[in-house]
């Protein structure tokens, strides 16, 4: 589904990310752990070409992406991505935020389009909020509008960079509550976090990246209570 | 709402006292015909509202045309500038030097190249606006969170999106507080303007009947000048209340 082969990036004269290789199966749930600064945001971002990546190859679906001639507003609508603030549009509903980019990017008319956002809010489970502002909104409930808003677009595939890291530690429960909704459902995620619970449970597979470079990569099992690497083990014990 | 709408009135009936009874007091305590108390003042606006009249209007018309010519070119070079980091580096320092000038010693050239009438007037002011406007404008538009760009890029927004869904929106609000902070600078260049060059507006009003000692008159104008300024600031107020109604 994503194949990520030798990738590096560059920004001037520092490196990144090297020789990053990551191949994640359809539906399958792949958790990048790490300290700030190890690339694993750069990673996701080289996935939807935000950022270009320097070296490398990207394949998404058999596509090579980091070819010149991808199409990049259509190979992102195949990748939702939601960040770690929500980043709505303030000055528009619940509704209209879900709404706003099928209608410009996908096309739809706005009775679909609504439609979709009624039916993507109510599986986020803020049916009831779709006529509020953001600002009316907690910060869970901003970002879970943001994970409709990114899979109302229907995508193949979904990036999560540290989603929850900006929220009260009482408002993280339903936004991790939805992403394993989202991952029983079948949906191929690849999720940049800090949440070891949600990692252990839900994740097929473990990344532990620093530095740009894979240092550590297995089951949650395997990662979490055998790790290989020193570093790996003394960050999870860090974090634990 | 009902509730709110009459202490916001209240509020504004107490400014209003509190403004007349300071300058009340002042008046009785300086003694001098250059500040009679308001009670000898106002029926003197009355008199003299006929006079005041045609100048008000002018006035008004020269800060507006300024206000909206300064803004309508500032706002786009703004939003060009903050998102083209090459222009931004090509032309910050240019504005760097150019913003703490004080514009009004340019009304002698603009005298000599447009002459005496209201275009050196709408001139001065609106390069006065254009600046301000341009750097609260360009400083909005820097403190959006790259992340925000990132989130409708990644949604399949190409620029004109970002500029349409993310940077406009966001830079409203600057674009009206800009405007408000500004209109007390415009009317004070456009007094200091009709002051010094031709013999129309409420500047020269003013000035001609502090020249011929009326102090009743000098004030009427003085009260016109500062309506002006109060209508201009409320209604930048009410648009900006209802064009960023998300805040």
């Amino acid at each position: 589904m994503v194949s990520i082969q030798h990738l590096s990036k560059s920004f001037g004269e520092t490196e990144v990310l090297r020789d990053v290789n990551i191949e994640v199966k359809r539906g399958e749930v792949v958790v990048v752990l790490g300290p700030s600064g190890s690339g694993k945001s750069t990673m996701l971002r080289c996935v939807n070409l935000l950022e270009r990546p320097t070296g490398g190859h990207i394949f998404i679906e058999g596509e090579e992406i980091t070819s010149d001639k991808t199409d990049v507003n259509k190979l992102r609508e195949h990748v939702g991505m939601v960040f770690q603030q929500f980043n709505l549009f303030p000055h528009l509903t619940a509704k209209k935020n879900v709404m706003l980019a099928q209608m410009k990017v996908l096309k739809r008319s706005k009775e679909e389009a609504e439609k979709v956002a009624l039916e993507q809010l109510a599986r986020v489970g803020l049916a009831e909020r779709a006529d509020f502002l953001p600002s009316q909104l907690s910060g869970g409930q901003q970002q879970r509008v943001a994970i409709a808003r990114a899979l109302a677009m229907d995508p193949h595939v979904m990036l999560f960079d540290e989603a929850t890291s900006a929220l009260d530690p009482e408002l993280v429960r339903g936004v991790l509550d939805v992403m394993r909704e989202l991952a029983e459902a079948g949906m191929t995620m690849i999720v940049v976090t800090h949440e070891m619970g949600f990692a252990r449970e839900v994740a097929d597979r473990v990344i532990f990246m620093e530095g740009g470079v894979i240092v550590e990569e297995g089951t949650p099992d395997q990662v979490f209570d055998h790790p290989k690497s020193e570093r790996t083990k003394d960050f999870i014990g860090h974090i634990k | 709402m009902k509730r709110s709408l009459v202490s916001k009135v209240l509020c504004y009936v107490f400014a209003v006292a509190f403004i007349l009874v300071g300058w009340w007091v002042t008046a009785l305590i300086v003694k001098s015909p250059a500040l009679p108390t308001p009670a000898a003042t106002l029926p003197v606006v009355v008199q003299f509202a006929g006079a005041l009249w045609p100048a008000f209007w002018l006035s008004t018309y020269r800060v507006v045309v300024s206000l909206a010519i300064g803004t309508v070119l500032a706002v786009p070079i703004a939003l060009l500038f903050a998102r083209s980091k090459r222009l931004d580096a090509l032309f910050g320092p240019v504005l760097y030097l150019m913003y703490p000038i004080p514009k009004v010693v340019l009304l002698p050239i603009l005298l000599v190249l447009l002459g005496l009438a209201d275009a050196p007037k709408i001139a001065l002011i609106a390069i006065t606006v254009f600046f301000q406007v341009l750097v609260a404008v360009r400083d909005a538009v820097k403190a959006i969170p790259e992340s925000q760009i990132l989130s409708i890029r990644a949604l399949g927004a190409g620029r004109w999106g970002v500029y349409r869904h993310v940077i406009i929106p966001a830079t409203l609000p600057a674009v009206f507080t800009s405007l408000r902070i500004t209109t007390g600078t415009a009317i004070a260049v456009l007094f200091f303007a009709e002051a010094i060059a031709g013999s129309t507006g409420i500047g020269y009003f003013i000035m001609q009947s502090w020249a011929m000692v009326n102090y009743p008159r000098m004030f009427a104008g003085i009260i016109g000048l500062a309506l002006l300024g109060v209508v201009l600031y409320a209604i930048f107020d009410a648009v900006e209340h209802r064009v960023t109604r998300w805040r």
